[in-house]
């Protein structure tokens, strides 16, 4: 039997990556460039932006290394991750919650394949903007259909008003 | 054994779709050997799904969701408890319904396969080729015997990296935490090795009605490689993971379900495998051989855990199976989509489709006309296990919660679609 702190030092896991930034994106300021905290909240997408979160959180990618963390409660973020486009019933509760959010924060949102038409989804990115705004956050990029971890990573690195890179 | 996996309104009023020996069947109003129990959770399966609320001195509702890190995606649940025990658990899908069915009428039939994947994205091969065999039977389209095995493959893979998710979700739960960054890495390789095969981390947009699109020659062979190597280093890690005392645990005798129980509530998958089943899809695919399903007796949260390590290993000698069998053969290309069949046909005709996903069978009811989808029914295994984790949790404390729902395997998505 191997005990288990040998197994993990036998095999280093973490991966120099090529992070790449396609959406435009807003920095956040300065207070943010060493640190971010990120709370993701899931608006109604269907998982796989669920699933690209938890796979953003995996040693090959190793977070902590860019100054990025993720927390329990959106009481501690800087930023939230807004995954998918938000259902007419968690318009609400996502508006609760963003009111936690300590200010200056941010929303970096993601979708998935739209599930309206082009016309509708714009005003629904109209909506959301507004309710960010209400909130007092700031709308920081809008990214459809992630490619990967990297592109998220980058958009993040530029929130923090660091270069993508490496 | 005879499922009723729902309640599909046809034009001629409501059926009853049922599955039996791995055989769908559509019959005319509810002619099923279903309890009141079941036909009531599928008339009302938009909105809540458990064993309602308790009441009693001290007793209140714990509202857990929609916006927790505990779940993993949006959801609300409604613990009924004085603050230990939990007495009663309420699922409330209505929150994440997006209404996907209705959002496919109408559609062009690949617009809407394209859709139907959206049910929930981390089953989305599995709802996709389940859609798309519908549409396949209702217009009598033949599928080659290499987009077969491409399909089988691809199954496999979305099985490997939805199992590895659960079981690193489980170590994380029990703070293995040198198990979960382990296992969670391997995760990350099974959606990198899904981006070589077909072109998408979660096999989106892979399944075309009358056949499949991988990307090349290459990647087949990149594919197998990869998980040969996941296979390798899953079973160092899964056999090293028995040893952990405090592991096993947390797991042993969490959510215990008993087969005859779980069969009436229409479970499927590797959920039911644990509590004692063999019932599988897989078992009546040709192309697979004599393929054993994977079996535990316990029923528990351990139980299911087991199922699920020794179905990774299994479906990655499953996928490279398939591939080498493709490699065998005179290597003609993938067929990526087809005309054949699909000209417009004179009435609506109905199809009937199934696969054994990740986390049990997905069944869709397709009416097409050979244009368009006129309209559409998905039974998700989702639905029949959030009822049964309801039932199993009943009993338990908070501790045991992200065991308990964890080793499910379900989406939020996927049942409330």
């Amino acid at each position: 039997m191997r005990v288990w702190p040998l197994f993990g030092i036998t095999r280093l896991l973490t991966e120099p990556r090529e992070l790449t930034a396609r959406a435009a994106t807003l920095q956040l300021g300065r207070v943010f460039r060493r640190s971010l905290h990120l709370y993701p909240i899931d608006a109604g997408n269907s998982n796989s932006l669920n699933m690209e979160i938890a796979a953003l959180k995996q040693a090959q990618y190793n977070l902590h290394r860019f100054g990025i963390f993720f927390t329990d409660t959106p009481r501690h973020a800087d930023l939230i991750l807004l995954l998918g486009e938000p259902l007419q019933s968690l318009r609400e509760p996502l508006e609760r919650t963003l009111e936690q959010v300590p200010r200056p924060f941010g929303v970096l949102w993601m979708r998935e394949r739209l599930r309206d038409s082009a016309a509708v989804s714009a005003a629904v990115a109209v909506e959301i903007g507004a309710l960010v705004e209400r909130a007092g956050g700031a709308l920081v990029a809008t990214i459809d259909e992630p490619s990967g971890p990297d592109e998220i990573i980058g958009a993040l690195r530029s929130v923090m008003g660091k270069g993508v890179g490496r | 054994m005879k499922l009723l996996l729902g309640l599909p309104r046809g034009a001629s009023g409501e059926q009853a779709l049922i599955l039996e020996d791995g055989m769908l069947r559509l019959l005319p109003g509810r002619e099923h050997d279903a309890d009141l129990f079941l036909e009531t959770l599928l008339l009302g399966r938009d909105r809540r799904v458990g064993n309602g609320h308790s009441t009693g001195e001290g007793v209140f509702d714990f509202r857990y969701g929609p916006f927790t890190g505990g779940l993993g995606e949006t959801g609300l649940i409604h613990l009924s408890t004085y603050g230990e025990r939990i007495l009663a658990v309420e699922i409330d899908l209505s929150v994440k319904h997006r209404g996907v069915e209705t959002s496919l009428e109408g559609l062009p039939i690949d617009g809407a396969l394209s859709r139907a994947e959206l049910v929930c994205g981390n089953f989305a091969f599995a709802h996709a080729h389940a859609f798309a065999r519908a549409v396949e039977r209702a217009l009598d389209i033949h599928v080659n015997e290499r987009s077969r095995r491409l399909s089988l493959a691809a199954l496999e893979l979305e099985r490997i990296y939805n199992h590895l998710y659960v079981i690193t979700r489980l170590a994380e739960a029990a703070a293995q935490k040198v198990l979960a960054s382990h296992l969670g890495a391997l995760f990350e390789e099974a959606l990198r090795t899904n981006q070589r095969y077909g072109g998408s981390r979660f096999l989106h947009g892979v399944r075309r009605i009358g056949g499949i699109a991988v990307r090349d020659e290459g990647s087949l062979e990149e594919t197998a490689a990869r998980v040969h190597s996941i296979a390798a280093r899953f079973a160092d890690l899964y056999h090293s993971s028995l040893s952990s005392r405090n592991y096993l645990d947390r797991l042993h005798g969490i959510a215990r379900i008993e087969r005859g129980h779980a069969e009436m509530r229409s479970l499927t998958g590797p959920s039911l495998r644990a509590a004692g089943s063999d019932a599988d899809l897989r078992t009546r695919e040709d192309l697979l051989g004599e393929f054993r399903p994977v079996v535990r007796d316990e029923g528990d949260s351990l139980a299911r855990m087991e199922v699920r390590s020794e179905e990774i290993l299994q479906s990655c000698s499953i996928v490279e199976a398939q591939i080498a069998a493709l490699r065998a053969d005179d290597g003609r290309p993938a067929a990526a989509g087809s005309g054949e069949g699909t000209d417009r046909v004179p009435v609506t005709v109905v199809g009937l489709g199934a696969a054994e996903g990740a986390s049990g069978v997905i069944a869709w009811a397709v009416a097409t006309d050979g244009v368009t989808v006129q309209s559409a029914y998905a039974s998700t295994p989702s639905l029949f296990g959030y009822q049964v984790f309801a039932e199993a949790l009943t009993g338990h404390i908070f501790t045991d919660f992200p065991f308990a729902l964890d080793s499910f395997g379900l989406s939020f998505a996927d049942a409330a679609r």
